[in-house]
């Protein structure tokens, strides 16, 4: 039996209301105020499911949740890619699948004439999220060259500039976090420095002031990532889901990365106490 | 393509194209598998790209004729859970071993059906993206192509949350009822 055909039999058996439920399980942060701050499909304790049939409803819910995301934003980058594609003048000469297909087989030129194509367009979408058109530039070139290493994966060669559309969209969106993870990580460093003893007393707090002056060399010197994680979570105090939101970043990438810096630094102290 | 091509060896340091198209092939089950458990799409993509990169370092462990489903699951079950760990550290809850376990089965279950059918079902899913009333295609929009939280679909659709929480719900029931009708139409087929 299909596995729709299964959930059409099973979904006259299903409790009533038992969709809400799971979708506010599923989605917590639309999920409706009284049960936001529980599991509403769990037993108490949230052992197992509530309801016998929830783990292959939620399953199938699921499924059709990632679907349509994949499909709205497949449609979203094709409805840009159209208005670009308008843009842009009418080309003369070989269509993008058959550019595609004389890049693969190495014809000289062919991945060139897609990237003279598509250059404004890629770039343009970098812009629109950037506001930098160096930066934009940056990304425009990285993502030629995933495009390049990566051209024999794009199935539908047609569609080229729908995929590469995506690919500029991707590392513009991530240039963007990595921009406000800079930004974040600058603002606690000016917090920080307006919380530093003044030298009011000479004695005690220049040696604070010393102390600090070197832990904070020492963390000037950690891989930018790893500073800033550490800023956020003992300068600045803010909780793993406020870095993991400020970073853009889960929080099992924020626990690892959290404990990465905390040896690299420890390690780098050691060394400056000569241990 | 063939199982024997599974056995291809990683000795170049770029990933066999078995293994992307395989990967590529099983990403719906495997998002819903991990999204179901962390329920955040953003932390989902990035396990999911965990999970992918750590497949096809160990690439050549898997043997021709095994499950893939059930080795990559395996993979995304452990990065799962060590990023779930990761947040029941600052308090929020984690789902038991045996919730898990009810959620791999069904995975594992509708994952079974043919790749065909899947396809056949996101196929189905554009066209009753195309054919739902304005004011529900802009909540699908807004939720899932521009991923806006509950404030700023409020402020863009101009209605309160639990408004825009009816129209999503609307939304998702209508292109549900939609997308069954489809596939039923398309019968065996499909």
């Amino acid at each position: 039996m299909s596995a729709d055909a299964a959930a059409a039999n099973l979904a006259p058996s299903l409790p009533e209301g038992l969709d809400a439920l799971l979708w506010d399980f599923l989605d917590p942060l639309f999920a409706a105020p009284k049960s936001a701050s529980s599991d509403p499909v769990a037993t108490p304790g949230g052992e197992a499911f509530a309801e016998p049939s929830a783990a292959a409803r939620l399953v199938e819910l699921c499924l059709q949740h990632v679907l349509t995301r994949d499909v709205a934003q497949e449609e979203a980058a094709r409805a840009d890619a159209k208005r670009a594609s308008k843009r842009m003048k009418a080309h003369v000469g070989p269509t993008d699948a058959e550019l595609v297909m004389q890049a693969e087989q190495g014809l000289p030129g062919a991945f060139e004439a897609l990237m003279e194509r598509y250059l404004s367009m890629v770039v343009g979408v970098a812009y629109s999220l950037l506001s930098d058109s160096e930066a934009a530039r940056d990304v425009a070139q990285d993502t030629f060259m995933e495009a390049m290493q990566t051209l024999t994966l794009l199935r539908e060669r047609d569609k080229f500039g729908n995929w590469i559309y995506g690919i500029a969209r991707r590392k513009a969106s991530y240039v963007l976090r990595r921009r406000r993870m800079h930004q974040a990580a600058v603002t606690f460093k000016q917090q920080e420095e307006k919380t530093l003893p003044t030298q009011d007393d000479p004695s005690a707090p220049m040696s604070r002031l010393e102390r600090t002056e070197h832990i904070r060399e020492q963390l000037n010197q950690l891989p930018e990532i790893y500073r800033e994680i550490l800023v956020l979570r003992y300068i600045d105090g803010r909780s793993y889901e406020e870095i993991a939101a400020v970073l853009g970043i889960s929080l099992a990438a924020v626990d690892k990365r959290l404990m990465r810096g905390k040896a690299m630094l420890r390690e780098s102290l050691r060394k400056w106490m000569g241990e | 393509m063939s199982e024997s091509a599974s056995e291809q060896p990683v000795s170049s340091g770029r990933p066999s194209s078995e293994v992307l198209r395989r990967l590529l092939a099983y990403r719906p089950f495997l998002m819903a598998f991990i999204v179901s458990l962390v329920r955040d799409f953003a932390a989902a993509e990035e396990i999911h790209q965990d999970v992918c990169v750590t497949a096809c370092e160990r690439w050549e462990k898997f043997h021709a004729g095994g499950d893939f489903g059930a080795w990559v699951r395996e993979i995304a079950r452990r990065r799962t859970l060590a990023a779930l760990k990761a947040r029941a550290k600052s308090g929020k809850s984690m789902p038991s071993e045996k919730m898990i376990d009810e959620i791999e089965r069904a995975i594992a279950k509708l994952s079974a059906t043919p790749q065909e059918r899947w396809e056949t079902r996101k196929e189905a899913v554009r066209a009753c993206l195309h054919a739902l009333p304005a004011h529900l295609r802009q909540a699908i929009d807004l939720r899932y192509a521009k991923e806006f939280s509950p404030d700023q679909m409020a402020a863009q659709m101009g209605r309160e949350h639990a408004a825009v929480r009816e129209v999503l719900a609307r939304a998702r029931e209508e292109l549900e009822r939609c997308v069954r009708q489809k596939l039923s139409e398309a019968g065996g087929s499909a």
